[in-house]
């Protein structure tokens, strides 16, 4: 158990926040960096533009996906004796709580960072037309 | 003439109107289910209701994790892939070996037709004129603030913003005139900022490019004569260019070929004897706070003035 | 789970003797009488004002509304003339954007949130009353405009360059842009409170996840107040020194760009739309849990939609600038989260509908505002994710259509709830009963001529109708749509009337309410309606999520947590005060001191208008004496009270986990909490203008911004490192500190301080950078801004300074002196990165 500003708690406070905001955290990486590796990129006419950004995507959906996944597997470990969907509805157990909840929204901000992903693979990259 | 984005009379527009059928009907489809739940929840019968418990929530929530963010996440990728498909489709270069680059100003459009070899250029104003079936490359640009080129039934729009050169493409598929409006809000007399696309079959529109190169023809009658006289020294060159005289200036429409124009003070006015007459002899009545100043004319002068643009074919 | 018969703190029984219960309530009355209305600053009080006002605005922007429907029933109608016109779209739009919608639920959270949570106020009441005052002369401020006949009339959204000078050469645009300056304020000043309220000041027990999903939306909608509003405070400052020549941002022909403008006007345009809704979202989320008899189907999941919808929300802006001309691959990101942001929104939309479904749905004129909200807000939804696909955007965009779906979402989903929440709340704030009859009359034509409206605009924009034109050519296609959206528009205005009538006539006639009418679960209907103005004397102690609902009694349980309470149980009596607990789990930790009454608010909100004013005409004859009444303001406002002294009296100050202790000065103050919210918005307003600077330097290689002299940056910097060891000198160990070392410090600090202004003047003006150009004014901008904050600091210093004098051993004291560290080492940082950004980075440009 770990003291800290969220109160007594199993998990620590970076696996908390991981835990919670990780999904979320990467999409927003992913919208600012691939808005700014484009900007950039085109105003000084860096070649390689699109591999760039596609390798953006592949690294942060891993992110994404492996957030979900640290999520999940706490889900177990901050059980109470409730059924996950419990859970969500009572608040049993904050931890629990945003494990659940972080395992949820990593994988909508995972499957938005795949849909951001495909501009660059179909649209013009640089030019408004 | 109705602008009707879903009456569409070129490939931009159409693919835009296709896709907005398709986000239509799988709203539709998405409307009449939701409101059908929500009917049955609200009106379904409840005998001996008591209060849930948490182990009877676990359906309803796993309903919403599935079939509300799940499922719906799924579809609205899917929708999405179907939208870059459809930008695809609209974006890209023109084909035209010219590049139509309109200026847009309070509240009127320059529109300068550009080719390789400058000889080939042509200027006129508040009207589009296009060969059918081609991609025409389209340039905006601004001299004061943001307007807005959209002609709903061949494209979607485009803004003018001072600073930068943003491009476009229209194409139309039949011939025919089609109505474009500015939307972006410019000021004062935004609401009166039109203009026409008039989409010809190409040897027609060589033709009448053809036309826009040459300098005014000159004056045949004696009213058109002394109307000529008028519009040289009332001010109008200050602002105006009719190329084959002195006034060429371009900070108004350029009026060599106005007399051929569908429309005038910027698509809101047929061109008519009387419209024009009316518009020369008031644009503030018309146009309040357009940049055309109110210049007093004796009816004679006015006649003959009128007849002296109309003859600019 | 029925309200069982002995709930509600008015019950319990008086465990106190009588006279300390009487000193309670005196010492939380009213100040009476006419001169006692401007030193109120009670959240009750100050709420129903507001909310009076907020709502006042309501029926004005409505009624502008109605003008221009008559203008465009008919095409080539003469009602209006075209600048008439425009004054009243961008006065409908910048009144139900900034004066009527956001002040709503400002006005809504003052008065409610406090109950709901279980507390006596909110942590700064005279921060309430003062975001009312200043509010109320930003709107009295902007309508004088109409007086003179310069309205605004650039568009709720003032694009430059139209709205620079050369093209909007009145006042109109400065009445918008300096008026806007007071909504901006106090928009910020209640997302502190709310944010510190929330987090801080909850009965005892009330832990995170057991708080009303309304507070859950309140406080996700602060915390984005706080990042939306900086930048566009940062934007509208801009643009005013554009239009006073000061400055060319956004002017083309010095390399100013227009579309800056848009980035940062929409950074904040599109999370303030959120800002509106989520706490509309979680008015229907109290509503119809309610008169659903059963709680809200899977809270967390509300939760996490909420706060999804707060993240995305800030990466949504650039589909408002779809055809601006912008890379295609760029516009498909921000299509690909515009149309996503539809799956929170739908998380919510079923959980409301699982809730219905699965409960026993009770059909009071509340819950029929709810449902008229959930069909609304459906259509407003979906064609929201139409407009979010680029293509369809491209046809849409400034036509019709995109006003119907607004109005779908922002009338349908903020409106509808409101009135939900009016007709729910309203027996609790005025004791009476609305009458279920008007009120019935009053949802059914809202309803239908909403929809009558709203609807035809989808038609006539996909007919190609664009927006903010004052009048149409016949045969367009567009003419009939047009009348229908009249008729609508007017029976709709005649339908919030009755809704007004019934109000009245609630205030003369209704029934009494009684504490409880609807059976609900959360704190607030605990108490008699009205509530008595010393709210929750004996502070409820909650253990589930649905007090009322779910728990026997409000009274503690716990041994150990009763006696902890004891000295706030119907105490204390010669000062306010509020109890402060952890974040988390809502433990008891500390007493707040709260003023009972001050005028300086109002005179604080006096001032601003005169300088406002000042501002506007440009004279010294308004700045000067604003500045000194705002001086008097201030000084009036921090100065030390009796109740304070009382307050230091009784209770002691060291903190202590034992007992309740009085938290005045370090983390455990709200002092503190509110210190570290301001240094959040001056760095947002930083990187705003960080950003703005990047944006105007690259893409324009030949007119990148210039560097000012290089040596006076170094030594500015070096000066700001070196008051680093002298803020250490006077803030650590503030309370074993001496009083000389004390003073060396502050005055060390104030010295550095002041040079490094010095210093950063001079690498100006010892340099070729001028604001002739986008890029110099940038490079000014972001130079001032660090004489903007280190002359925060010094004016802090000064107050220390004042208290290290005075009173040096006063816990007041060390307070100012901490909080005043705090922003003096972010002005060190602020120089710092302002430092590595102006002088730095233009290495990278190459």
């Amino acid at each position: 158990m770990t003291e800290s500003l969220l109160g007594r708690t199993r998990l620590s406070l970076w696996e908390l926040l991981i835990g919670s905001i990780g999904g979320a955290s990467a999409w927003l990486l992913h919208l600012g960096a691939s808005y700014l590796l484009l900007t950039i990129g085109c105003n000084e006419n860096w070649p390689g533009v699109r591999l760039m950004l596609i390798a953006l995507t592949i690294g942060l959906v891993a992110v994404g996906l492996w957030t979900g996944l640290f999520a999940y597997r706490r889900i177990e470990s901050t059980e109470t004796d409730a059924d996950w969907a419990i859970t969500l509805s009572s608040g049993l157990s904050r931890e629990n709580f945003m494990m659940v909840v972080g395992t949820v929204s990593s994988a909508v901000f995972t499957i938005i960072i795949l849909a951001q992903g495909v501009p660059p693979l179909f649209l013009p990259l640089c030019s408004e037309v | 003439m109705n602008p009707s984005t879903l009456d569409p009379r070129g490939p931009g527009a159409g693919a835009i109107a296709e896709l907005w059928w398709v986000l239509f009907y799988v709203s539709l489809i998405i409307t009449v289910l939701t409101l059908a739940a929500l009917g049955y929840a609200i009106f379904r019968r409840r005998v001996d209701w008591r209060l849930p418990s948490d182990e009877q929530d676990r359906g309803p929530t796993r309903a919403i994790v599935f079939a509300g963010i799940l499922f719906p996440a799924i579809v609205i990728s899917g929708l999405f892939i179907y939208v870059v498909i459809t930008y695809r489709a609209i974006t890209g270069p023109g084909d035209t070996p010219f590049t139509v680059r309109i200026i847009g100003a309070k509240w009127w459009w320059d529109v300068i037709y550009e080719y390789d070899s400058p000889i080939l250029n042509a200027r006129t104003a508040n009207e589009v004129r296009i060969p059918v079936g081609r991609r025409v490359s389209i340039a905006l640009e601004s001299r004061d603030v943001i307007h807005s080129f959209w002609v709903p039934r061949l494209q979607g729009k485009m803004d003018l913003v001072p600073g930068r050169t943003n491009r476009i493409w229209i194409q139309a598929d039949s011939p025919g005139v089609y109505r474009g409006q500015c939307a972006e809000f410019c000021g004062l007399q935004h609401a009166r900022m039109a203009f026409y696309v008039v989409a010809m079959e190409e040897n027609e529109f060589e033709e009448w490019i053809a036309a826009q190169r040459q300098p005014a023809a000159a004056p045949q009658s004696d009213a058109e004569r002394r109307g000529r006289d008028v519009y040289l020294t009332r001010g109008c060159p200050l602002c105006h260019a009719v190329r084959g005289t002195e006034s060429l200036a371009h900070a108004a429409p350029d009026l060599t070929h106005v007399g051929s124009r569908l429309s005038i003070a910027a698509g809101v006015l047929p061109n008519t004897r009387g419209h024009m007459a009316g518009w020369i002899s008031n644009p503030q009545q018309i146009k309040p706070g357009s940049y055309m100043p109110r210049i007093p004319l004796e009816p004679a002068e006015l006649q003959d003035i009128v007849s002296y643009v109309l003859s600019l074919r | 789970m029925n309200a069982p018969e002995m709930i509600g703190v008015d019950n319990l029984i008086e465990k106190v003797p009588e006279e300390r219960s009487r000193e309670f309530e005196r010492i939380w009355s009213q100040p009476t009488g006419f001169i006692g209305f401007f030193h109120t600053i009670d959240n009750i009080p100050i709420g129903v004002r507001y909310m009076a006002t907020a709502f006042l605005l309501f029926v004005v922007g409505g009624f502008l509304a109605l003008l221009m429907r008559l203008q465009l029933a008919t095409p080539e109608r003469q009602i209006l003339g075209a600048e008439t016109f425009n004054q009243l779209f961008t006065m409908h739009g910048t009144t139900m954007m900034f004066l009527f919608v956001i002040p709503f639920i400002e006005a809504v959270a003052t008065y409610m949130l406090p109950l709901i949570l279980g507390t006596r106020d909110l942590p700064f009441p005279r921060l309430t009353a003062f975001s009312y005052w200043a509010y109320t002369f930003g709107v009295l401020f902007i309508f004088s405009s109409f007086l003179f006949g310069v309205a605004p009339d650039g568009g709720w959204f003032a694009y430059p360059p139209l709205t620079l000078k050369e093209h909007s050469p009145g006042l109109n645009l400065d009445f918008w842009d300096i008026g806007l300056s007071v909504a901006e304020i106090a928009a910020l000043g209640a997302a502190a409170e709310i944010i510190i309220s929330i987090l801080r000041m909850r009965a005892p027990g009330m832990s995170l996840h057991r708080i009303p999903i309304f507070a859950w939306a309140m406080l996700i909608t602060a915390v984005m107040i706080i990042f939306a509003f900086t930048p566009l405070i940062v934007g509208t400052f801009f643009l005013e020194l554009d239009r006073k020549g000061v400055t060319h941002f956004f002017d083309p022909q010095a390399g100013g760009k227009p579309l800056l403008w848009q980035h940062i006007f929409w950074v904040f345009g599109h999370p303030e739309v959120y800002i509106m809704f989520l706490p509309a979202a979680g008015i229907i989320s109290t509503v119809i849990p309610v008169f659903s008899r059963r709680p809200l189907v899977s809270y967390a999941l509300v939760v996490l939609s909420l706060l999804a919808i707060g993240f995305l929300s800030f990466g949504l802006w650039v589909h408002h600038m779809y055809s601006t001309g912008l890379p295609a691959t760029a516009l498909g990101f921000f299509a690909a989260a515009s149309m996503m942001i539809a799956v929170p929104n739908g998380v919510q939309f079923f959980s409301w509908l699982a809730t219905i479904w699965t409960g026993n749905p009770q059909w009071r004129t509340s819950m029929l505002f709810a449902i008229g909200f959930l069909f609304n807000f459906l259509l407003g939804g979906l064609t929201g994710v139409m407009v979010g696909a680029v293509p369809f955007d491209w046809q849409v965009h400034d036509s019709y259509f995109v006003v119907a779906h607004f109005h779908y979402v922002l009338i349908g989903g903020v409106v509808f709830p409101f009135f939900a929440g009016l007709y729910y709340w309203l027996p609790k704030i005025t004791g009476r009963l609305m009458s279920e009859r008007l009120g019935k009359w009053n949802f059914w034509l809202m309803f239908v001529f909403f929809n009558v409206a709203f609807f035809p605009m989808h038609i006539s924009g996909l007919l190609g109708m664009p927006r903010r034109i004052y009048t149409y050519a016949p045969g367009l296609g567009w003419d009939v749509y047009n009348l229908i959206s009249t008729i609508g528009a007017w029976g709709f205005g005649f339908a919030v009337l009755l809704g007004v009538i019934n109000l009245l006539w609630t205030l003369k006639r209704g029934p009494a309410a009684g504490h409880d009418p609807w059976g609900a679960d959360s704190l607030e209907w605990s108490h008699a309606s009205p509530p008595p103005n010393a709210q929750f004397k004996y502070l409820p102690h909650v253990h589930a999520r649905h007090p009322m609902w779910e728990q026997e009694s409000l009274e503690p349980q716990d041994e150990k947590i009763a006696r902890i309470l004891e000295p706030v149980q119907a105490g204390p009596t010669t000062w306010r005060g509020g109890l402060v607990v952890s974040v988390m789990d809502a433990k008891p930790i500390a007493v707040v001191h709260m003023p009972n009454r001050s005028i300086f608010p109002f005179v604080l909100s006096v001032a601003f208008a005169l300088i406002f004013a000042g501002l506007l005409v440009e004279t010294a004859w308004l700045l000067v004496p604003g500045v000194i009444v705002g001086g008097v303001g201030v000084a009036g406002w921090f100065r030390p009270t009796k109740t304070e002294d009382n307050a230091l009296a009784e209770m002691q100050c060291e903190r202590t986990d034992r007992q309740l202790f009085l938290a005045v000065y370090g983390p455990a103050s709200n002092g503190w909490w509110g210190t570290w919210v301001f240094i959040t918005i001056w760095t947002t307003a930083l990187f705003t203008t960080i950003a703005a600077y990047f944006y105007l330097g690259g893409g324009a290689p030949e007119m990148p911004p210039p560097v000012p002299n290089t040596l006076f940056g170094i030594l500015a910097l070096a000066t700001a490192v070196l008051s680093v060891p002298a803020i250490r000198l006077f803030s650590r160990d503030i309370a074993g500190t001496a009083a000389g070392v004390r003073w060396t410090g502050l005055g060390l600090t104030a010295l550095l301080n002041i040079a490094v202004i010095l210093l950063t003047v001079l690498s100006l003006t010892q340099s070729s950078v001028t604001t002739q150009t986008a890029g110099g004014s940038i490079v000014v901008f972001l130079t001032g801004w660090q004489w903007l904050t280190s002359g925060i600091v010094l004016a802090m210093l000064i107050a220390a300074a004042l208290w290290a004098w005075f009173r040096p051993a006063d816990p007041r004291g060390w307070s100012v002196a901490l909080n005043t560290s705090l922003v003096a080492y972010f002005a060190v940082a602020n120089w710092l990165i302002t430092f590595v950004i102006l002088y730095l980075s233009p290495a990278l440009w190459g």
